[in-house]
């Protein structure tokens, strides 16, 4: 098991989600980076292998659940867990994520709920991974 | 297009009669002899109308009918079911099972194209009322998801602000975010007024000058921020037709594009001009100037200039001054420059001319 901070990636068109996500996020001991564009996504994230990647859906130039798709066609990509984090609608997000078979989504606003489930999901992804593992020696 | 009258009936001489009458009166149809062959033409045809015989081999009317309501592609399609003579009961199960209408054998051809008609221009009109509402709302959840998003920097910067004693400069950041968020709403509210074609303000005279150089106060600041400075020239003494809270709003959306596109250290210029019959306000900045495919359209709602998507805006600024200087009965304009810098003219009539006629926000 890897002893590193959590590593985070957040990827938002706007500078002041950008940083107060990184303030809360740095405070509960995670390595935070930010990317304040659409683009460049994929290959950042193999440079960079983050743990979890927070995607915003409402960027102008390229939409976070288009993005997302192209994160899970790219086979180099799609092991990163994706949780879409904005203040759209929830059943858009809810349906994104489904659509998309992400891994879960977070609404802007709530710092606290934030927190929480960036744990949340960080803890699952562990666990699937596990679980995944086992299921193959299973059938070996 | 045509539209589309789906006949199902497994009588091929009514099926005739009706096929060759619908299309005499203009309409494309297609013709099903039993219930399985309806419901495919149904899914893949869809029409716009549906006759539909209740007695039918393979799936009856009755079965059509509850299928195609079962359906989101048919559930709105206008259905008449043909019922024999009398048949109450039929008539009753059919309408509760919602078909739209019936027609009793034998009938007349008049009655069955009066019928169709009727029943199909209904359903356009809801069709378009449906059209409508939806491009409502998600104009309406377009601005809410932008309001939202700004209180959860609010929500953030506050917190933080509240942990530090020397919260100061993520106070400022909170005003900023809320003053515009203030101003989202007002062209929202502005916006939602006008289109609905609220009548417009009474229009008073009052001195163009003391409007716009209490505007420009109000701006100062935002405008020491990022390191623009505001010039104001010319107009002392100029008065117009107008109505000053209209006038600050338009001036506050101006000035508001001309600090936010502007380069750091740049300047935006306000001149007050007598220009033939009318008196034009103009806004100049030293930005990189709209290219003049996108000058066209900038004044349409929810338009945004491809490389703007970096400055916070919410799309219908512009747009909001389009609607206020025509309530006003004023005129706008863009001009820009290759090289660099916009200029934004407002014209109203000069206050001793007749009250100008206002053309109508629609």
């Amino acid at each position: 098991m890897k002893n590193h901070k959590k590593r985070i990636l957040v990827i938002d068109d706007d500078a002041d989600h950008l940083f107060l996500a990184r303030e809360f996020l740095t405070r509960e001991g995670y390595e935070v980076l930010t990317h304040q564009s659409p683009f460049g996504v994929t290959g950042l994230i193999q440079a960079v292998e983050p743990d979890l990647v927070l995607l915003d859906v409402h960027m102008p130039s390229l939409p976070g659940d288009d993005l997302a798709a192209f994160i899970k066609a790219d086979e180099r990509t799609r092991h990163v867990p994706i949780v879409l984090y904005s203040s759209t609608d929830e059943d858009h997000l809810r349906s994104a994520v489904v659509r998309h078979r992400l891994d879960g989504y977070i609404a802007k606003g709530d710092t606290a709920d934030l927190r929480m489930k960036v744990g949340y999901f960080l803890q699952r992804h562990v666990c699937d991974i596990v679980s995944d593992r086992r299921s193959l020696y299973a059938v070996e | 297009m045509n539209e589309l009258v789906l006949i199902v009936e497994d009588e091929k001489d009514i099926a005739q009669l009706l096929r060759y009458n619908l299309q005499k009166a203009g309409y494309r149809t297609v013709v099903a002899y039993d219930g399985d062959q309806a419901l495919s033409v149904e899914r893949f045809g869809k029409p716009d109308l549906v006759l539909l015989d209740i007695m039918l081999p393979e799936r009856d009317g009755w079965e059509v009918c509850r299928r195609m309501r079962a359906s989101e592609q048919s559930q709105a399609t206008p259905i008449i079911m043909i019922t024999a003579l009398d048949a109450e009961e039929s008539r009753l199960r059919g309408l509760q099972i919602g078909a739209d209408d019936y027609l009793a054998k034998p009938f007349s051809v008049r009655e069955v194209l009066l019928k169709v008609r009727k029943l199909l221009d209904r359903s356009n009109e809801l069709r378009a009322h449906r059209v409508h509402r939806s491009e409502a709302e998600s104009q309406i959840s377009y601005l809410v998801h932008e309001l939202k998003n700004c209180l959860s920097i609010i929500g953030g910067y506050t917190l933080l602000a509240s942990e530090r004693d020397d919260g100061c400069s993520y106070l400022e950041r909170i005003s900023t975010t809320t003053e515009y968020m203030d101003q989202i709403l007002s062209d929202a509210s502005i916006l939602v007024r006008l289109e609905k074609g609220a009548s417009p303000p009474p229009l008073k005279q009052f001195a163009l000058h003391e409007v716009i150089e209490e505007t420009l106060g109000a701006f100062r600041l935002t405008a020491v921020d990022r390191g623009v400075i505001l010039h104001l020239a010319g107009g002392t003494g100029c008065r117009v037709w107008g109505e000053q809270r209209a006038v600050r709003q338009i001036v506050t959306n101006l000035l508001s594009n001309a600090v936010k596109y502007n380069r750091t250290g740049g300047a935006v210029w306000v001149r007050i001009d007598e220009r033939g019959g009318g008196i034009d306000l103009s806004v100049t900045d030293e930005g990189p100037g709209i290219a003049p495919d996108q000058r066209q359209r900038i004044f349409e709602k929810y338009y945004r200039c491809p490389g703007s998507e970096h400055v916070k805006g919410s799309g219908i600024g512009l747009y909001v001054v389009k609607l206020l200087t025509e309530s006003i009965g004023g005129t706008v304009r863009v001009a820009s420059d290759k090289a660099g810098g916009t200029t934004f003219t407002v014209s109203f009539r000069r206050a001793d001319d007749a009250v100008p006629a206002i053309r109508s926000a629609g």
